[in-house]
Parts: structure tokens; sequence; C-alpha cells
């Protein structure tokens, strides 16, 4: 079990299986792979049967960014060795596995995968299972059986067939596989809900939640606004829809009445759906206020103490007089308005943003301090956004000021541990 | 090169007969088969590793007939190349 062996194993263990000397059987060895080496590095691609097919590829240069400093750097293009395991090779390999096969999903079947960036998303509905229409869920087979019952008992009948594997995440398989065998027999019953196998694989999470109700029917929305849905919701909704049903009557017959009312509780949603929001995101109502009304004298929040900007400051052409601070510019110093805008493009990061206005990468904080009410989390930043680029007194930011970048630091941490 | 050419340069290189070599290599082979089943990998000193890694499911889409299809998880045996083996490789003129 994941153990590697070396040459001089395979050696023993060939020589065993070929009834040959070892000499002959490391020769052997010795010489096929050299020559295997000997002919990949030329550049040739190489086909054996029964093992698979070894090929160079050119890799294109590609930028990426150093790990440490945050600069952009070349990768130079190069070749790499790929392998393809033959059709027989990849046949015994996968054998555990062979039961399996490729299945096809029907359209309406929204799965819980990670997606890309959401940030805007400001509905508080992230909470439930977005759980399609149960009665599609049958098809969502092999994985994501329904009943997770996963007693010890059942687990022995195929423990022959899955010999070989101990290791966790078969085992774990092992078990969706019962699941898949359980549901075609029909033989047992789901019982009990035994808890899921530990770690189970991202697609079949849903499955197992208590299915929400299918799509809320209209009507509904003047009655149940959205509540997080309980399990036993079958026999609940007959109900709703009942009293939904009369509800929708009465509101028919008086339509000027009904869109008030419809108008009401969508703005009622709303403001709820945009406070939750902000709540969630540690934004206080006054933070909004002083962001929508800038020119407010704001007292409290913002009144860091401004630092001079030194005169090299790399790359900070449009704030370029360096002022020597006073008391009456700490007014003005929060309300400067942002130097720059910048759009997030694919790879864009918020620590080259600042390591280009203010020289030092530590101070992206700031960037995502001036942009914290548009911004959920500093690490998904969708595309497209456009970025205000805070004034570098705003917010005390000097690239040679030791007590500036722990400051900057410090903030960053707590970020972190917020967003982690 | 294919399979035939090589096989006659090896047989060459080892001045043996194709029977005692394809009985080499069948073992050579069967070892192989064997330690991936158990999930185990064979490391080849210069060379590189054959290992045999778990790939989860995955949803992919068809770009012909844009239907989604649920990809089963799998076992795929791979190679990874040595150090030695990977710069000799990389520092190839460029075709």
């Amino acid at each position: 079990m994941n153990t590697k062996i070396s040459l001089s194993e395979l050696t023993d263990q060939l020589s065993r299986k070929s009834d040959s000397t070892k000499k002959e059987a490391e020769q052997f060895l010795k010489e096929f792979f050299s020559l295997l080496s000997d002919t990949l590095v030329q550049g040739e691609s190489l086909k054996i049967n029964g093992l698979g097919q070894f090929r160079s590829i050119w890799v294109d240069a590609r930028t990426s960014v150093n790990v440490h400093t945050g600069e952009p750097m070349e990768i130079p293009g190069h070749y790499k060795l790929s392998f393809t395991p033959d059709k027989s090779m990849r046949e015994a390999v996968n054998a555990p596995f062979s039961a399996f096969v490729p299945e096809v999903l029907p359209d309406d079947v929204v799965l819980d995968m990670p997606e890309e960036s959401d940030a805007s998303d400001d509905e508080p509905e992230d909470e439930m299972p977005s759980q399609p229409a149960p009665e599609n869920k049958p098809v969502e087979a092999p994985a994501p059986a329904e009943q997770p019952a996963a007693d010890p008992s059942v687990t022995k009948l195929s423990e022959k067939e899955l010999d070989a594997l101990s290791d966790l995440v078969i085992e774990k398989l092992k078990t969706t596989e019962q699941q898949q065998q359980k549901a075609e027999e029909k033989t047992k019953s789901a019982t009990a809900e035994t808890p899921v196998v530990t770690a189970r694989v991202d697609v079949s999470e849903p499955a197992e939640t208590p299915v929400e109700e299918p799509e809320a029917p209209k009507e509904e929305t003047p009655v149940a606004t959205p509540t997080l849905t309980v399990e036993n919701e079958d026999e609940d909704e007959s109900d709703d829809d009942d009293s939904a049903e009369t509800l929708w009557e009465k509101i028919c017959r008086r339509p000027v009445l009904s869109t008030l009312c419809a108008v009401l509780v969508v703005l009622l949603l709303l403001t709820c759906s945009a406070a939750w929001q902000l709540q969630r995101q540690g934004i206080s109502m006054r933070d909004v206020w002083t962001y929508y009304f800038p020119s407010e004298p704001s007292a409290g929040d913002e009144s860091q103490p401004t630092l001079p900007l030194p005169e090299n400051n790399s790359g900070e052409s449009l704030v370029s007089t360096p002022e020597t601070t006073s008391p009456a510019d700490d007014v003005d110093v929060s309300t400067l308005p942002p130097v720059a805008t910048e759009r997030m493009g694919k790879g864009s990061r918020l620590t080259l943003l600042a390591l280009k206005y203010y020289g030092h990468k530590d101070f992206w904080v700031y960037i995502y301090e001036e942009n914290k009410t548009r911004i959920s989390n500093p690490n998904r930043i969708p595309v497209g956004f456009d970025l205000a680029v805070p004034d570098a007194r705003k917010y005390g930011i000097d690239a040679n000021d030791e007590a500036s970048l722990q400051k900057a630091q410090d903030l960053a941490l707590r970020l972190k541990e917020k967003y982690e | 090169m294919e399979h035939k050419q090589f096989f006659s340069i090896l047989q060459e290189r080892l001045g043996k007969d194709k029977k005692s070599v394809d009985a080499f290599y069948s073992g050579l082979l069967q070892i192989i088969k064997e330690r991936s089943v158990s999930m185990d990998s064979v490391s080849i000193q210069g060379f590189g590793v054959f290992e045999p890694r778990k790939k989860l499911e995955r949803i992919s889409v068809n770009p012909a007939t844009g239907k989604r299809m649920l990809i089963p998880p799998r076992i795929i045996l791979t190679f990874k190349p040595g150090a030695v083996l990977k710069n000799r490789i990389k520092e190839n003129p460029v075709r």
C-alpha cells in the first residue's frame, strides 16, 4: 500500500518471475530503461505495446508569479515528457473501478459544484442547498446514491472483488458501489440513515441533504418568505399549497392592493438581504453612510495617522506632491478621491496592484479596505471588477516606514483569519 | 519509434533472442500491473516513477453535443520522469 520499490527489488521480482538469474534480470532492466530514456531524450515519441506511449510535448513559455516577491516572472518554453498508458494497462490498473461508466446528466440537474467568482451574489439563499427536483436523482448514479447506508454487513458482500484495495478512498468508493447495488436490488430497505463514510466526493454531497422543496410555486411567495426547509417537507407542502391557493384567489380579486403588497414585500426582502449581506461582511450601517456621503466628516473610523509621503515612492506618479501633513489635512485625508481605478483581469492580484502603486505588496490590505463595501472576500474578486486604488495618504501608506508596513501586515493577518 | 524497432534494438544491445527479451518484458509488465493494482509504485533510478493515481469523479461537457457527463472516478497509471530524465528532455533543442 503506497510503497515504492526500487530497481533492486524490481530485479528480484523479475528474476523470480522469469526464472533467470538476477544478473540477467538486472541487465535487462538497465538496458531497457537506458534505451528508453536515450530514445526519449532524442525527442522521439515511443510507443511500447502493453505499457503505453511516451511523448515529449512542447510547453509554451508562460508568465507566473514569484511566490516570495510577488513579482511576475517568465517560465521559458521547454519540453516535458508525457506518458499515456496503453489500453490493456489502463484497464488492468483501473480494474477495481471498471464497474463505473460515464453517465449523461440531464440538463435540469444542478449540482453543487464550486463556482468561480460569485462575490456579488447578494441573496441569502446561499445557505440552502441548491438541490434540483428530486425526481431526477436516480439518474445521477453511480456516485450519489439515495440512501447513505454504509452498514458493515453490506460491505463484506463484495470484499472479494475489491480484494487488494484497502486505501481510504477506495473504501469510500466501495461503499458507493454498494449503494448503487443496493439501489438496484432494493433488497434491503433504507432503514437507518447511518452517517456517510468520511470523505465523500463533492458531487455526491447534495444528494444526502434533505431535499428542498422543488421550486416553490409562485403563489407562495407572499406567504412563505424564504425559510430553511425542514426534512418532512413533503407532508407540509400539500397543506401549504391549499392555503396558498385560497390566498392567491383572494389576491386575484383585488389586483391593485395585491400589486402594492407584492412591491412592498419585494422591497422588504431586498432591504433584508442587503442588510444581511452587509452584516456578513462586518460592515456597519455607519460605514455605508460614510461611503455614500463622503463629505460628512467621519470621525472615528478612518482617522489613521497620516504619514508624509516619501519623495521616491515608486510608481506614484499621479499623487506627486508630497505634502507635509498638518492637523488641518486630517479631515481631507479620509475623503481623498482614489488615485486610480483598476479593472481586475485574469491573474490580477491585489498584491501586484499594491506593489505598483505603493511600492510594497503588503499594502494590498488598503486597496481591499477601500473597496470592502463592494467585495466580500479579498481572495475572490470577480474578473472585470473595477477596483478603486486609494490615495496613499488616506491610509498612511509609506513603503519606507517600518511602522506603516507593520500595520498593514497586522491588518492582513486579521483579514486572513477572517477569511480562512 | 514503435514497439518493434525498440525491441530489435534492445535485442541487439542485450545480445539475446527475441523470446527471452519478451519473457523479461512481460514479467516487467506483470510486476508493474500488480504493483499498480495494490496502489504501489515502481521507482526506477535515473528514469522515473510509475505510480497509480486516483482521480476523482468529475463533470465534463461534451463540446460537440453540449451534454454534461459525469465521469466516474478511476485509477490511472502515471509516469513521473525523474530529475535526470526531465532535465535532459527539457534541454532538447527547439524543433
